[in-house]
């Protein structure tokens, strides 16, 4: 006898739990061919996987993505997990997303995206625009119902509350999600708009998938405005993060790239003051500087006005001196003349036995005999004595008798 | 333009504080750019103070434009 007995709900449940804890079972990809597609008006959708040997129970539940894929007789790739129908004690295949087998798998289609992307030049640094660090108004692109938009509203109201922010309601997930998204910035485009964030929380990258699409990237790589892409968890990397002006590892992360520290700003408002209250004592100190150089030249300029006193009265001397110099002369001049006149001196003449002669008729001194006539007479005088004389006879050659 | 939003305001406090901080500036000019920076220092305290984060949607912000051009 075998030591454990089960009832079927034991069974079942103990069967669900194995596969819950296999490493395997939880995610992974199912080939085949599609047959028995049921399509209820729930929207869920019932159908099988099977190949020539086996047959496996499926579900796509309408939330599910690349339902357009299931058709009776299609090649597919199911993505998702194994399950347990529990009233019926099947084991099912949970499916997520539907491709059919043409498309490869997920990781597949995301590397050959990325690579023709690439070399398309949408990745380039060189196109990436600069993030303005203090918008007016930035765009949210993200669903407004979700717990982002409001993680995203509780940052800024922290840090910069100065910001008017546009909401793009946006689907961020599921098959209508890629078409909303372009939408959404080429919409956002048409206003006058700093920045625009694209937002989005973690999940599968099926639920990320249409962040990974052509149509989303070249929405990106069109936009006027810089985008910020904050798509999912810090390791979920898109094409979107690849394409965006600047990617941030999580939403809240670009909340905070787009809106400045108010603390820091506050700060900034009082070093600029600052600034102003030195470069304006800078202006009055120097005013005061030159004021006081002033003062300086003019008391200065008392000095050399003294100097230029000292100076003049030296000219003055000089000139003096000149003067005196020239007196001098002068005097040393008539000294001569003095000397001259001592050597004409009269009584030396006189006492040498000279005479003054002079006209008795007319007083005029006598210095030629020429207008001597017989008859006239003639005043002879010495310092102290005068004779009077009459002319008897003049020689022709100069000789005179007197009487 | 009007300075009216705290980024304008801000740049234009950083412009006066450029403005007196060159040389060649009179008593009266530099005392006219010095008050002009306090009262946009003012201002701007005042602006961050006092604002309040703006949401609209989308939606309203395209019915606001006019397309007629």
């Amino acid at each position: 006898m075998p030591d454990i007995t089960f009832t079927p709900s034991e069974l079942t449940n103990y069967i669900y739990k194995k596969i819950n804890q296999d490493k395997y079972l939880n995610s992974f990809q199912l080939i085949g061919e599609v047959s028995n597609l049921s399509s209820p008006p729930s929207g869920h959708h019932y159908f099988a996987i099977k190949d020539d040997e086996s047959l496996i129970k499926c579900v796509l539940f309408s939330r599910g993505s690349g339902k357009e894929n299931l058709k009776d007789g299609n090649q597919i790739i199911a993505e998702g997990k194994m399950s347990v129908y529990q009233p019926r004690g099947e084991i099912q295949f949970i499916a997520e997303a539907i491709h059919s087998q043409g498309e490869g798998t997920l990781q597949q289609r995301f590397e050959e995206l990325k690579s023709s992307l690439e070399a398309q030049g949408l990745f380039d640094e060189s196109r990436k625009r600069e993030i303005p660090k203090m918008p007016k108004k930035v765009g949210i692109v993200t669903s407004k119902t979700g717990s982002v938009i409001q993680d995203i509203i509780n940052v800024i109201q922290r840090r910069y509350p100065n910001l008017k922010l546009v909401i793009a309601d946006t689907r961020v997930q599921g098959d209508e999600a890629a078409k909303s998204i372009t939408e959404s910035i080429s919409s956002l485009n048409k206003l006058d708009i700093d920045v625009i964030v694209l937002a989005r929380g973690g999940g599968s990258i099926e639920d990320l998938w249409p962040f990974n699409e052509e149509k989303v990237a070249r929405e990106i790589f069109k936009s006027k405005i810089p985008i910020i892409s904050a798509i999912g968890h810090e390791t979920d990397f898109t094409i979107s993060d690849l394409v965006a002006d600047l990617r941030a590892p999580t939403p809240s992360a670009a909340a905070e790239i787009i809106s400045p520290d108010i603390d820091y700003l506050n700060e900034l408002i009082l070093l600029r003051t600052r600034d102003l209250e030195i470069s304006f004592n800078a202006i009055l100190e120097n005013l005061k500087n030159r004021f006081f150089i002033s003062m300086d030249r003019i008391v200065n300029y008392k000095i050399e006005t003294s100097i230029n006193n000292y100076k003049i009265n030296s000219l003055t001397n000089e000139i003096i001196n000149i003067f005196d110099n020239n007196l001098n002369e002068i005097k040393y001049k008539l000294e001569n003349y003095e000397i001259s006149l001592n050597h004409l001196d009269v009584n030396k003449i006189f006492s040498k036995g000279f005479f003054l002669t002079q006209l008795k008729s007319d007083k005029s001194i006598i210095k030629s005999f020429k207008n001597i006539k017989k008859g006239d007479h003639i005043l002879v005088s010495n310092l102290n004595e005068t004779l009077e004389a009459e002319t008897i006879k003049i020689n022709d050659k100069g000789s005179t008798d007197g009487k | 333009m009007e300075n009216n939003t705290f980024e304008e305001k801000l740049k234009s406090l950083e412009n006066t504080v450029r403005k007196l901080e060159e040389n060649d500036l009179s008593l009266d000019q530099s005392k006219e750019l010095y008050k002009e920076g306090i009262k946009l220092a003012k201002e701007c305290k005042i602006l961050l103070s006092k604002t309040e984060l703006e949401i609209t949607e989308l939606k309203k912000e395209l019915e606001d434009i006019d397309f007629s051009e």
